[in-house]
């Protein structure tokens, strides 16, 4: 079924349709329809998979599945390197060194009480630190050959009312380190700042059981549809996310063991990007999930097995 | 803002007596040369003023709303230029000179380094995509055509913000519930 000729915006609204097709013809037992969509299907297209959406099952096929990459982006910047730290330093000396004089004349007239008060409290300026050959250079009550220090009046608290109290109050910047940090949950969404987190689910299995949340494409479902319905059915409704894109970011294949192969050889998960805003991921009944962990990139190592986290590794940012 | 080209040639010239033709002289000559420590100089008798006027900065002039907002336009001119307010020239020692240009091209290859970290997670982050793209588009071609589709402009979220050095005051909304409206979404 060629969708050349059909508007990018009806697409997907297309495929819903022909999977509606596909599901009212089987049930009335006439599998004319999508019998041949799936035999031009493996015509076009090359042999090493027959399944496809809509398609009989076959012991060589692959389960095609939608996963999600779900991520909290980072909430503050990024953490500076001590040489970073100290460059930061160097040069906004250079700035205070090479910055004009306060005009001081301009925010404290002269001949007003908080030019008084301004004046008592600034430091002395005399110019002594100086070769016996060097004239004091001082010009507004500020040596040239050095930053000037402005030391603003402590402001009379008693006498200030309380809003303006409030608004004089001094900023005290929160942590970026949290009680998440120090207690090392790693359930909660509120842990390393700084980083990206992503969402590990762990299902009730001994080998291989923490991976990204993933789930069959049912007939007439894109991988966003599948994506959505996956993400209400193993977290929950109370969840603000935002689906980056409909276009794959990762792809991971396996097969599965020869006891398990019943419906499926092996499975084939397409994992589509997606940010979270607000909300808790609560792990719902029926979802198969025993367990959960917001992780960074470095930390998924631990969790995933090595053939994963090789599929995975390069679509993910380390920041 | 009436200006005429005087104006600004007495503010900004260095001030010494046989320049101005139209002016009634210095109140204080000696004033002029005196040393920059004491209180800034006074200004002449602006009743007694025949030609253009000579203002001051930080000074209140006498006289009508015209004076006083002339008086105000040099105040704020004064703020603007760099008279008597810029610092004396860096000159570095030769060793200080090594020392800074050792600084500058340190910061110059970590910038350097981490451009290119960044460039080389992006082509792998693409490269993944592509793989994906691909492996996608050999499994099923309607998937594959239902997955290029691109909204048109691309939409961002209300939501998003960008990192801040600090965080805000309440980290994460825990609590946060779907709006009553939205009964069915189609997408994430």
């Amino acid at each position: 079924m060629a969708l050349r000729h059909v508007p990018r915006q009806l697409r997907s609204q297309c495929i819903w349709l022909a999977g509606q097709v596909a599901r009212s013809t089987r049930r009335k037992g006439n599998r004319s329809i999508g019998t041949a969509a799936t035999e031009t299907e493996s015509t076009i297209l090359p042999s090493s998979t027959g399944a496809s959406v809509g398609a009989s099952p076959d012991s060589g096929a692959f389960k095609i599945m939608s996963g999600l990459i779900l991520c909290r982006q980072p909430v503050v910047t990024p953490e500076l390197t001590p040489f970073e730290s100290a460059y930061y330093n160097y040069q906004s000396e250079l700035q205070k060194r090479l910055m004009w004089t306060f005009p001081k004349w301009f925010y404290y007239p002269e001949g007003t009480l908080a030019e008084r008060q301004f004046s008592a409290v600034q430091p002395v300026v005399d110019g002594k630190d100086r070769t016996e050959f060097e004239k004091p250079d001082i010009v507004f009550n500020r040596d040239r050959r050095s930053k000037q220090e402005v030391v603003l009046p402590e402001r009379d608290v008693e006498r200030e009312s309380e809003e303006s109290a409030k608004i004089y109050a001094k900023i005290v910047p929160r942590s970026r380190i949290t009680e998440a940090d120090k207690k090392n949950n790693f359930r909660s969404l509120e842990r390393k700042l700084d980083r990206t987190l992503y969402l590990l689910v762990k299902k009730d299995r001994e080998e291989n059981a923490w991976k990204f949340p993933a789930a069959e494409v049912l007939d007439g479902e894109t991988l966003a549809r599948t994506a959505a319905r996956l993400l209400h059915e193993a977290g929950g409704l109370n969840m603000n996310t935002w689906l980056v894109s409909n276009t794959p970011a990762a792809y991971h294949h396996y097969s599965y063991k020869p006891e398990d192969k019943e419906k499926y050889g092996g499975a084939k998960i397409f994992y589509l990007k997606s940010r979270i805003f607000a909300g808790t991921f609560v792990p719902q009944k029926g979802s198969g999930i025993v367990d959960y962990a917001w992780v960074t990139k470095d930390e998924i190592q631990d969790y995933v097995h090595k053939g994963y986290w090789a599929s995975m590794a390069n679509a993910l940012s380390r920041q | 803002m009436i200006v005429a080209q005087g104006f600004f040639r007495h503010i900004l010239r260095p001030r010494t007596p046989s320049i101005f033709a139209n002016s009634s002289g210095f109140g204080d000559a000696s004033s002029a040369f005196a040393p920059s420590t004491t209180v800034p100089q006074t200004t002449i008798d602006v009743k007694n003023c025949t030609g253009t006027l000579m203002f001051t900065r930080g000074k209140r002039s006498r006289g009508g709303g015209e004076t006083q907002q002339k008086q105000k336009m040099v105040n704020m001119l004064s703020l603007i230029s760099p008279r008597r307010k810029q610092p004396r020239r860096i000159k570095l020692s030769y060793e200080d000179l090594l020392r800074h240009r050792t600084v500058h091209r340190a910061w110059q290859l970590v910038v350097r380094t981490k451009r290119q970290e960044r460039r080389l997670e992006l082509q792998k982050q693409y490269f993944k995509m592509k793989h994906a793209c691909d492996e996608l588009r050999k499994t099923s071609q309607i998937l594959y055509q239902s997955a290029m589709e691109k909204p048109s402009p691309i939409r961002f979220p209300m939501e998003y913000r960008i990192p801040t050095v600090t965080p805000p005051r309440r980290i994460w909304n825990a609590t946060w519930k779907p709006p009553a409206e939205e009964k069915k979404r189609k997408t994430l």
